[in-house]
């Protein structure tokens, strides 16, 4: 288990490096390619906001991982143990539950958009919705191993 | 309706539900209560929530303060900031201050401001004998700038939620930042005098015009933001991009940006755009519900039909956004609160660039009066000082910046001033 989530946590920590590099570099090539040669790279909006979307929604996965997501933590810490851990199970039943309907909702828009292509790119729009299961599932996976290894009394693992 | 929608998301962030998973939740439940609705609204309204070429500017803003950051570079605008007005009673204090206006023109978020700066700024001020509650607090007040003077996250967030030009809210927030500075230089100056802290001799006009020179490739950045979008050469996106990439080639050719370090940079700016994107991505559906509703539309109705005087409903919404500052974070009230208020704000004939402006930097006080303030928390792990410490030092500074927010808001021509001039 340990080994496949470190496995994974390499594999998001690099695909986040690499979508974010090459997003910045579509809209800066863009920029270069009107300012030294006149001409539009058409598709190269449309593949950053695409690349931002999965940017976003691997990104947010990540921030599971590291449990960063922005929330309001006034009473949880005011409270006693036992009330904390009831509300912390309370808020990864919450985040379980909105995931598996995202995920479930997102493969179901992903495969009805499949004939709807991407006006510059040419390629189908499913790929934007895609981001959606792939980041919530991900985003799953992190919460299901931070709860193993609460149940086994085990260290999360280290940011990679 | 309107009321549950809203009791059960304040109840579910008091809970410490994350703010993105709070408005899926209650979203998806009014989903469940109105059947005929087809649940695949919320995998669309997250999917349209990304889709939005401004919010690009987001990472690649974030990533060109990261690449000043690491290469070092930024220690030039504090030794220029020394230069220029180290010689003040309280000197540190006003480097302080005006180092992070100078950074203000690099980075548009706060946190970003106090990483860069803090640590140089905290320990000089520690090393001149300076107390540490005192440079813990003028540090964080003065990184409030950060998000105020252009390039702005928060501003950015609002044009694109307000359908409000990015160009004419950045040069909106010229004057209000330099009236911050101002405020705060001053707060800097009474507590100096009080308290007798150290005078520094002036440096002279060769090692002044020095750090002049020595700053100009990292003063060249807004130059390159601002220029670029007032000019029209760039959109703000591509500006936030050539800004980025300026950064990169300044970090690595006269700092100590190594090419290794750019995987780790990229993550981080990645993750942390990321949580706030997911908010505003969930948003999406949240609003969507609302306006479905009519909320915005009723409340506005009930303001008018009670006959509201503007300047009631901006101190209405001051006192609401301190209040709501001293629990929630920036973006999360921003997402949640425009697209209500919004109708109104129009309905009064308010201005949207004088009102982005004026929540802005409302929220900006959030970050660093108690309980939740990001920048006084920051600060704390930093310094190790307590809140109560930190409290003490720090009303002067929210005292100034409280003023300069009143002052922002009963005369928005301050805030118009310089777009009109460049929009007409």
């Amino acid at each position: 288990m340990t080994r496949f989530v470190t496995a994974l946590d390499r594999c998001v920590w690099w695909a986040l490096a690499v979508i974010n590099g090459v997003m910045s570099l579509a809209i800066f090539v863009q920029v270069a390619c009107r300012f030294l040669f006149g001409t539009a790279v058409v598709w190269a909006e449309e593949f950053a906001v695409l690349l931002f979307a999965w940017l976003i929604f691997v990104g947010a996965a990540y921030a599971q991982k590291t449990d960063s997501h922005l929330s309001i933590d006034t009473v949880r810490m005011m409270v006693g143990r036992k009330t904390g851990v009831a509300m912390d199970v309370f808020r990864l039943l919450v985040i379980a539950a909105c995931s598996v309907v995202a995920i479930w909702e997102g493969i179901g828009l992903a495969i009805r958009v499949l004939p709807l292509l991407y006006p510059a790119m040419e390629i189908t729009r499913a790929w934007l919705y895609a981001g959606v299961p792939v980041g919530f599932g991900l985003g799953l996976i992190y919460m299901a191993y931070d709860v193993y290894c609460r149940l086994k009394g085990k260290p999360r693992t280290e940011e990679f | 309706m309107v009321w549950v929608l809203f009791g059960v998301f304040t109840l579910l962030l008091a809970l410490n539900i994350p703010v993105a998973y709070a408005m899926l939740v209650v979203s998806i439940g009014y989903l469940v209560w109105n059947w005929n609705i087809p649940f695949i609204v919320v995998a669309q309204q997250l999917g349209a929530g990304t889709d939005q070429f401004l919010l690009l500017s987001i990472p690649f803003f974030y990533l060109a303060g990261e690449f000043m950051a690491h290469g070092g570079i930024t220690a030039r605008l504090v030794n220029l900031a020394r230069a220029l007005v180290g010689h003040f009673r309280g000197g540190l204090g006003h480097v302080t201050v005006v180092s992070s206006m100078l950074f203000s023109g690099i980075s548009g978020s706060a946190v970003a401001d106090m990483a860069a700066l803090g640590k140089i700024e905290i320990g000089m001020m520690r090393a001149a004998g300076y107390p540490l509650g005192f440079a813990a607090a003028i540090k964080s007040a003065a990184a409030t700038l950060g998000p105020i003077i252009p390039p702005s996250i928060p501003l950015l967030v609002y044009g694109s939620m307000t359908d409000t030009s990015v160009g004419k809210l950045f040069l909106a927030g010229f004057v209000p930042g330099l009236l911050m500075t101002i405020f705060l230089m001053v707060a800097v100056t009474v507590v100096a005098t009080r308290r007798n802290f150290p005078l520094s001799p002036w440096v002279g006009w060769g090692p002044a015009l020095k750090t002049v020179i020595e700053s100009i490739p990292v003063l060249m950045l807004p130059v390159i933001i601002l220029g670029g979008i007032f000019g029209g050469l760039f959109t703000p996106t591509e500006a936030a991009i050539v800004s980025a990439a300026y950064a990169l080639v300044v970090g690595m050719i006269i700092g100590d940006l190594k090419l290794k370090n750019i995987p780790a940079i990229l993550v981080k700016v990645a993750v942390e755009s990321a949580q706030i994107m997911i908010i505003l991505a969930a948003a999406a559906l949240f609003s969507w519900i609302l306006a479905r509703e009519q909320i915005p539309a009723q409340l506005a109705s009930i303001a008018l039909s009670h006959h509201t005087e503007p300047w009631l409903f901006l101190l209405a919404v001051n006192l609401l956004f301190l209040f709501l500052g001293a629990f929630m974070e920036t973006i999360p009230i921003m997402v949640i609160a425009i697209p209500v208020l919004l109708p109104i704000v129009k309905a009064l004939g308010i201005d949207l660039v004088h009102f982005g402006v004026m929540i802005s930097l409302n929220l900006m006080i959030g970050l660093i009066h108690p309980p939740i303030g990001m920048l006084m928390f920051i600060v704390m792990s930093m310094t190790k000082i307590s809140m109560q410490e930190f409290v003490r030092e720090t009303w002067p500074f929210l005292f100034a910046l409280i003023a300069a927010l009143i002052v922002v808001t009963y005369w928005p021509w301050i805030v118009l001033v310089v777009p009109n001039y460049f929009y007409g």
